[in-house]
């Protein structure tokens, strides 16, 4: 995975996701100069999904 | 609204209160566990249920006369009241000779006195007993049990009640003559001294200083009261002694209330099969008991089905979830599931309305700032398209006169079947000195939603406009629409379209054409009755007569509303409930050869979606309408309306192939984007909209800002619209200029497949 911008390699981070005043973080690839993130469909659909739910009813 | 106000909606709900052969038994006992275990076959734990009301059921079960046969609704029915003593003799029999289990109770310091070991007596000696007090029981015999007319045998029910009491501690003070209560020491006593017996009225009140109560045969009470009296006096005197009292004493009237069925249970609908073949320790006349309760409402309801929840537990659960700070709303899904379709008011034999509960909830829920501003935002943007410059327009035929008639379409009919609202104008101008349109949103959206202020800004809208036109007859083509307008604006005459073409028969001019070429009356019509329609049966008997008369032959005379999971706009909260739904609706009409008539825009779309031959009955009263026609995919549906407005301002042709050209000069030069169909359909699913999809790759081609995957040698892009980011996977084909290789980006010519599109509600902190 390579971040077309800045033409450099996308290296794992913790990244922090925001959702109704709660925060919730998972380890994504991001471009390590522009920060630029992605998240594959499985995080989406899964985890993500799962905590979107929960979050829904806090 | 205050919370506690919601209980309200549920008041009159009548669920799990004491079935017709309960209510009429003075021992009252929960009918429906008992026989839901012995259904199963677990007798000891049945017994358990009986022994706690009927406290000697041995001798219980032989004396009672069966009163809860008399008002069983199976009886009632016709069919032969449950024999509700044989299935207790069941148990009986089952426990024979055992000894109770005893009570391990904290012992209590006030002291009780019973005088009289019948049967009244002794239940209240028992009850006192179990509840922890030492009791002594004075009787002047030598047998307890009292005494019975039909010549049940005193040694035995003197034995069967010995035996009972092993489970508590109690005296028996036998073969003791009461002469005064002075002789009694005691902080309350029970006077059940039978019929004839001493009341102990004449005495000196100084004789006795604590709580007194008489009752059983004494007070002309028959056996089964006189037993219930007993229970009633322990509860009585175990309530009496927890509070604080002053010394002297207090005499105590045991209320003996009337018992009566509540005739609700009889007029509901039951299902009196009994199975085949009884399961292996089941009894089988506790099969043939219907554990009678009132479902009607959870019986139509997919929501209360999925949740497993009756109305008062909705309102209690709906109180919690709405309290300020909570952190856990365990409503939410509920509030956000319902329709709105009101058939579980229907249903209701006391009319309660758990659709208004609902609603009234999700908007405080709204307001509360606690809702996820995703449940509803696709539907609001969608609205707010339909309410903008592009898609709204007020059209006068004669502006200097007022308009006669107001056709307002709704928005949804010009999305789906844009050419039908033309031709439905058309023909309602048959029948009009001066027409006028309104191509606008009703605002029932933003009331899904919760959103009441924006709610009360379209009404407002919506009646200028009616006041420039000149206050015409308001004519709908949408169900939901005319549903909404009604209660909003009663100063209004609104009709629906069938109603006011039925009064204008020059508005189908002798068109009776099936659309499908059969030769309309061997044509199958189910008609596909609206939920919004419910309040509004003239207009379901209108589409009838209407369809009737060109030449369909309907195979449901008789309207059946449901919600095809429209409704509410449930759907981004909880797709699985709006399928279940939507499924529910298509269910038999699926895959068949008869066409399903609706005159709702939105259910004539969700059962095109699920494959069923679904039209909309304007297009078949008009003659257009066509075979399995698909709906248009949503990008399609907001173009429509853009048409819409222009064909009525008479800037345009219609059609929906006018869109596509419409698009593909919007994109003029740039290069092609394809999406695959099947993509377009989890687009749709996920109201994902191409033009977003569009964007993010035009916006990542311009700007370089995507991600190269080398390994499957495709590019990723990803965008924040409103409360979703939506990420899109495409690759790029035929980049031939080496310039364009350098620079990484597409060449203007190249083509773009989009082979993925996803999205979620979490925003992601990027940046550095
Ligand atoms: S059918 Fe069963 S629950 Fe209903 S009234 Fe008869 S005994 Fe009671
Ligand atoms: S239909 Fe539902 S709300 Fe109405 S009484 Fe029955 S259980 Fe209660
Ligand atoms: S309005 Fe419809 S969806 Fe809502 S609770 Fe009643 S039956 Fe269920
Ligand atoms: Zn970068």
């Amino acid at each position: 995975m390579k971040c077309c911008k800045c033409n450099v390699e996308m290296v794992e981070k913790k990244t922090t996701f925001d959702y109704l005043g709660h925060e919730a973080s998972y380890p994504v690839l991001r471009c390590p100069v522009c920060g630029q993130a992605y998240v594959p469909e499985e995080l989406a659909a899964g985890k993500i999904a799962d905590v979107e739910k929960l979050l829904e009813e806090k | 609204m205050e919370l506690a106000e919601y209980s309200v909606f549920s008041d009159r709900c009548f669920r799990d209160t004491p079935p017709p052969c309960a209510a009429v038994c003075p021992l009252a006992y929960d009918v429906r566990e008992f026989i839901r275990l012995m259904q199963k076959g677990s007798v000891r734990s049945a017994y358990k249920i009986i022994r706690n009301s009927l406290i000697f059921p041995s001798v219980i079960t032989k004396i009672c006369p069966g009163t809860c046969q008399n008002a069983c609704v199976r009886g009632r029915i016709g069919d032969g009241s449950v024999d509700l003593r044989s299935l207790e003799q069941i148990c009986v029999d089952k426990m024979a000779g055992k000894d109770p289990e005893r009570y391990n109770i904290p012992r209590k310091q006030n002291r009780a006195a019973v005088i009289g070991a019948g049967l009244s007596g002794l239940a209240c000696a028992y009850r006192l007993a179990s509840f922890g007090y030492p009791v002594t029981v004075y009787e002047r015999d030598s047998l307890i049990g009292g005494r019975f007319e039909d010549g049940i045998d005193r040694q035995w029910v003197h034995d069967e009640i010995t035996r009972e009491f092993k489970a508590v501690k109690c005296d028996f003070s036998m073969e003791t003559e009461i002469g005064s209560l002075a002789d009694i020491s005691a902080e309350a006593v029970y006077i059940a001294t039978g019929k004839d017996g001493v009341p102990f009225r004449d005495e000196a009140s100084g004789a006795f200083s604590g709580i007194l109560l008489r009752g059983g045969a004494l007070t002309g009470a028959d056996t089964m009261e006189s037993v219930r009296m007993g229970l009633s006096a322990a509860e009585a005197i175990n309530n009496r002694l927890l509070t604080s009292r002053e010394a002297g004493r207090e005499e105590l009237e045991i209320a003996v209330p009337e018992r009566s069925a509540d005739r609700r249970y009889y007029d509901l609908s039951y299902d009196l099969g009994v199975p085949e073949e009884i399961p292996e320790k089941g009894a089988a006349e506790a099969f043939r008991c219907m554990r009678c309760n009132c479902s009607a409402c959870y019986d139509v309801c997919p929501l209360m089905e999925k949740h497993r929840q009756y109305p008062k537990k909705i309102t209690s659960e709906i109180i919690v979830t709405l309290k300020p700070n909570k952190s856990k709303r365990t409503a939410v899904r509920m509030l956000m599931g319902c329709t709105e379709c009101g058939a579980c008011r229907e249903a209701c034999p006391e009319k309660i309305d758990m659709g208004k509960c609902l609603q009234e909830a999700r908007s405080d829920f709204y307001e509360s700032g606690a809702m996820s501003p995703a449940f509803h935002d696709y539907w609001l943007q969608d609205m707010a398209f339909c309410e903008s410059e592009e898609a709204r327009i007020l059209q006068i035929g004669d502006e200097s006169r007022p308009a006669d008639v107001l056709f307002f379409p709704g928005c949804q009919l010009s999305a789906s079947l844009p050419e039908y609202t033309a031709a439905a104008y058309g023909a309602l101008k048959k029948a009009c000195d001066n027409p006028a349109m309104l191509l606008a949103c009703c605002g029932v959206p933003a009331k899904w939603a919760g959103h009441r202020q924006e709610y009360e800004e379209i009404r407002k809208q919506i009646t200028a406009d009616w006041e420039r036109a000149g206050r015409p007859t308001v004519v709908t083509a949408c169900p939901s629409c005319l549903e909404s307008m009604k209660t909003l604006h009663p100063d209004m005459k609104i009709l629906s379209y069938y109603r006011f073409m039925e009064q204008h028969p020059e508005m189908s001019g002798g068109k009776n054409l099936s659309g499908s070429g059969k030769a309309a009356g061997s044509v199958k019509v189910k008609v596909i009755d609206p939920c919004s329609g419910v309040s509004e049966p003239e207009m379901a008997s209108s589409v009838r007569k209407l369809l009737t008369d060109a030449g369909y032959d309907i195979i449901n005379p008789e309207p059946e509303f449901a919600c095809c999971g429209f409704g509410g706009h449930i759907y981004n909260a909880v797709p699985a409930l709006h399928d279940t739904f939507a499924a529910r609706r298509t269910e038999d009409i699926e895959d068949t050869d008869v066409i399903a008539a609706a005159y709702c825009a939105n259910c004539r779309d969700i059962l095109a979606y699920r494959g069923a031959d679904a039209r909309h009955v304007i297009g078949m009263l008009l003659g257009i309408s066509e075979e399995r026609r698909r709906p248009p995919e949503l990008s399609i549906r907001r173009e429509n309306r853009r048409i819409a407005k222009k064909d009525l301002a008479g800037e345009n042709a219609s059609g929906s192939e006018e869109a596509q050209t419409e698009k593909t000069e919007k994109q003029g030069g740039m290069t092609e984007i394809r999406i695959p169909e099947k993509l377009i359909d989890k687009m749709d699913r996920e109201l994902i909209l191409r033009e977003q999809a569009e964007e993010i790759i035009r916006d990542a081609e311009a700007s370089g800002n995507k991600i190269f995957d080398e390994k499957d040698n495709r590019y990723i892009a990803h965008r924040k619209f409103g409360t979703v980011t939506i990420w899109v996977v495409y690759t790029v084909e035929n980049t031939v200029s080496a310039a364009a290789e350098l620079s990484g980006k597409a060449d203007p010519g190249s083509v773009i497949t989009v082979e993925n599109v996803y999205c979620h509600r979490m925003e992601i902190r990027e940046g550095p």
